[in-house]
């Protein structure tokens, strides 16, 4: 074994995506000498970004394979299956794991979709008792969501709706345009009386700082090099790296958190993934952020002769597990078709969704699941037609010179409306370390165990009555099976929204980390990704686990100033 | 995470045959290779409705297991086709352009699928070493087999070499086999995914996108500016029609 350095460092942070590059970026603005580990390959979006190729030029015309699950010039480098990296799920969970392996972490793959968790949010046990209230309230977060928009930079508009904060003016960015689509459905969804908005997304309509305003082409997916989309390589990496105190190692797989006799932390010990070779960096203080599950399979490895893990006092480690509810319903317009062409593709992700709606019908027990969920809507020209084009050749069928008639008709047709929910942490829904099943190095991986509940399938047949409704309101027709929820329901792992496996609290006993992410059991060690969250709201997480790590980071910095560690 | 723009798959098929179509240039150096084609015997079935029908081959599909390209590449490197070796012979190419052609003729204004690249597609599709594409290669190498042996059946004479009003006779038959009809539904199955990939192939063309009237998404300068004053109107003008407002 080697060291990477003769130097110890500050800090050690696993992982370079939203909470890990957050953590460098505030530590290292207090002063701290910050070494960032990262597993996958080092990424520059200044030259390494496709963005302006099309899939004409890819393989297989761009189609996802099992090296690219999103699309050949998707910047999603990682995937479901990973060579010599395996994971283990029960045979009735079936349960996917992402895992993102470049610099960037998921930040380069991401719906940039950033609105701020609600005041019931955090009050969850208050509302329904089906899970633990936060060890804090809106009020006490919502300065680091101020601060943390301000250098992710966030445009939108505010909803005006108490469980859906806004953004301070002078921090939030103007909105982009609708789509046809997108005021198509929102006028449709208000007719019924229901919500639609211009979405908070993690994307400039102004310029920020050495970032440009978005241009209004290429996915930002391929990675952005102008810095319109968010990507911490382009924003909060830089940023830490101007002031000289981050080194930043890539390739390196952090297996284990290195522990003193003294029960604190003396760093990490890793792989390198090219050789093989062990390596370690040593540290004042460890902070994990490997992605919920990356961090919860590290502490499970470190714990030595302690099957339980490391951290793990409370035997919550891993438990809690929750994934986004998915469900989508789609719909095909006959008053869309052959419609004007127009450029439709804006700012590359969604421009508008529809915020739950229900909290006071859920308060008063008229409906049969205790959690929300928000609507998004796809369809539309997109970034022009792709591989997935030939479908519409299924509504007349055919052959010939009508079928050319028919795809210019239906081009542009269809909506699908998706809704994206609140799961409710269960008993059944966790992972342990597999005791056979280990990576290529040797080391010990994870195995799932998943559950949904009716609460989940409740809210899904909510969904799809609701998206009927929606596409029966404007004319459309219904060209998905709604006929059950649990034929429905997206698979679990599947939205890349894991959660909950080295849950927060203010009780030692119930939860892993504490307010300020560290462990309970460790002093020097902290958790910054999105395990630590206590509920996994509809609300996408991001922002949050990122305002958390703003928090956290100031609150460790000052501890190291100050001589604590 | 997950707004990913992926295009949904659509709904059911509801068949009704196409009658017009026109053939395409294609380049008679397939044509002529192509003639020597050999035939596996098959055995049919001696049910009434499958006595229009030549019996599925079920012929024996190569593996391919290559390495891709692989979870660590170069964008930039690794474009234009992947960089696996190809498998289709030039008489397969002739009857997949063949078959391209037939499933979305040229019209007076665009070009047909040989004359954009489709067969250079439908072999990098066909060889590469994937899952799905292995699937492909399944249903197309044995679906090249049944078309000469439904062409004998039909008209005593090779694909390749059939009159243009057998072909249409033979693209009406194919395509429209019923979704009830499961004693066909492999030679369905066939048909459904060669012209969902023809479609594919063709539109993802400058040409083809030209075609569909898709307007290139290019950088701008100042705010996104929304729909176009006329697919405003047309927005209005359907929202209207069922009595609502923006």
């Amino acid at each position: 074994m080697t060291d990477v350095t003769k130097d110890s460092y500050d800090v050690v942070i696993v992982g370079s995506g939203a909470g890990g590059a957050m953590a460098a970026y505030r530590l290292t603005a207090a002063g701290a000498s910050v070494c960032m580990v990262e597993a996958g390959k080092t990424y520059d979006p200044a030259t390494d970004t496709p963005m302006h190729l099309t899939n004409m030029e890819a393989p297989l015309r761009g189609t996802g394979t099992k090296h690219k699950s999103f699309g050949y010039f998707d910047n999603a480098v990682g995937g479901w299956e990973l060579p010599g990296d395996p994971y283990n799920s029960d045979e009735t969970s079936n349960f996917m794991w992402y895992r993102s392996r470049i610099l960037g972490g998921r930040t380069n793959h991401w719906g940039r979709h950033v609105p701020r968790f609600g005041p019931s949010d955090f009050r969850s046990y208050d509302r329904d008792g089906l899970s633990p209230n936060w060890p804090f309230t809106y009020e006490d977060i919502a300065p680091w969501y101020d601060k943390t928009e301000a250098i992710m930079g966030v445009s939108g508009s505010n909803t005006g709706l108490v469980e859906h904060p806004g953004t301070p003016e002078h921090i939030l960015q103007p909105p982009v345009k609708g789509r046809v689509t997108d005021l198509f459905v929102a006028a449709g969804a208000r007719a019924l009386g229901l919500p639609a908005f211009e979405r908070h997304n993690a994307i400039l309509t102004r310029p920020l700082g050495d970032r440009l305003a978005c241009f209004y082409a290429t996915p930002c997916n391929r990675g952005c090099s102008i810095g319109a989309a968010f990507q911490t390589t382009t924003s909060l990496i830089p940023l830490a790296a101007k002031t000289g105190k981050l080194t930043i190692i890539t390739n390196a797989k952090v297996f284990q958190v290195l522990m003193g006799k003294d029960g604190k932390a003396q760093g990490v010990l890793f792989n390198d993934m090219r050789t093989g070779a062990q390596g370690r960096i040593k540290a004042r203080a460890v902070v994990l952020a490997a992605s919920a599950l990356g961090s919860t399979q590290i502490l499970f490895n470190s714990g030595g002769n302690e099957a339980a893990g490391l951290a793990n006092s409370s035997g919550e480690l891993g438990r809690n597990l929750t994934d986004t509810v998915g469900a989508g319903v789609t719909g095909q317009f006959p008053a869309l078709e052959g419609r004007p062409r127009y450029d439709e593709f804006g700012a590359s992700t969604d421009h508008y969704y529809m915020p739950w709606w229900g909290y006071e019908d859920q308060l008063a027990g008229k409906l049969n699941f205790p959690r929300g969920y928000h609507v998004e809507i796809g369809g539309g020209f997109g970034n022009g037609p792709d591989m997935g084009i030939g479908g519409l050749a299924n509504i007349q069928g055919g052959y010939g010179a009508k079928l050319r008639d028919d795809l210019r008709r239906y081009y542009g047709s269809y909506i699908w409306l998706t809704g994206r929910g609140e799961m409710v942490a269960n008993k059944n829904s966790y992972c342990t370390l597999d005791p056979d099943l280990k990576d290529e190095f040797g080391i010990p991986v994870l195995k799932f165990s998943f559950k949904w509940s009716d609460h989940e399938y409740n809210q899904v047949a909510h969904m799809q009555k609701t998206f009927v409704d929606i596409i029966g309101r404007l004319g459309g027709r219904v060209t998905s099976d709604v006929s059950d929820p649990k034929k429905a329901i997206s698979t679990p792992g599947s939205i890349i929204h894991e959660a909950g496996t080295t849950r927060m609290g203010d009780d030692p006993d119930r939860s892993v980390v504490d307010t300020d992410g560290r462990t309970w059991d460790v002093d020097n060690l902290y958790v910054m990704d999105g395990g630590v969250m206590v509920t996994n709201p509809h609300k996408n997480l991001t922002l949050t686990l990122m305002a958390l790590a703003y928090k956290n980071s100031e609150g460790l910095a000052r501890r190291l100033s100050q001589g604590e560690l | 995470m997950a707004n990913l723009n992926i295009r949904k798959p659509v709904d059911a098929a509801v068949t009704q045959p196409a009658k017009m179509f026109r053939l395409s240039r294609r380049k008679f150096i397939f044509l002529s290779a192509a003639a020597a084609v050999a035939l596996p015997a098959c055995h049919e079935a001696a049910s009434p409705e499958s006595q229009h029908f030549a019996a599925w081959p079920d012929i024996d599909i190569p593996e391919i297991d290559g390495p891709g390209y692989g979870w660590h590449f170069d964008y930039f490197e690794l474009t234009e086709g992947g960089a696996w070796p190809r498998i289709l012979t030039n008489p397969q190419k002739a009857q997949l352009e063949k078959l391209s052609d037939l499933i979305l003729p040229a019209s007076d204004t665009a070009p047909a699928p040989s004359e954009v690249g489709v067969v250079e597609f439908w072999d990098e599709w066909i060889s590469a070493p994937y899952s799905a594409q292995a699937r492909t290669r399944d249903l197309a190498l044995n679906g090249l087999v049944w078309i000469e042996n439904q062409y004998q059946k039909m008209f005593k004479t090779d694909f390749l070499s059939a009159k243009a009003s057998d072909d249409i006779a033979f693209m009406d038959v194919w395509s429209t086999i019923s979704r009830d009809d499961e004693d066909h539904a492999k030679i369905r199955k066939f048909f459904e995914h060669m012209r969902y990939l023809t479609l594919g192939a063709y539109y993802t063309t400058p040409q083809g996108a030209q075609d569909l009237g898709a307007v290139p998404n290019v950088p701008l300068t100042g705010d996104y500016p929304g729909p176009s004053p006329q697919a405003q109107a047309h927005l209005e003008s359907i929202l209207k029609d069922i009595g609502i407002t923006l």
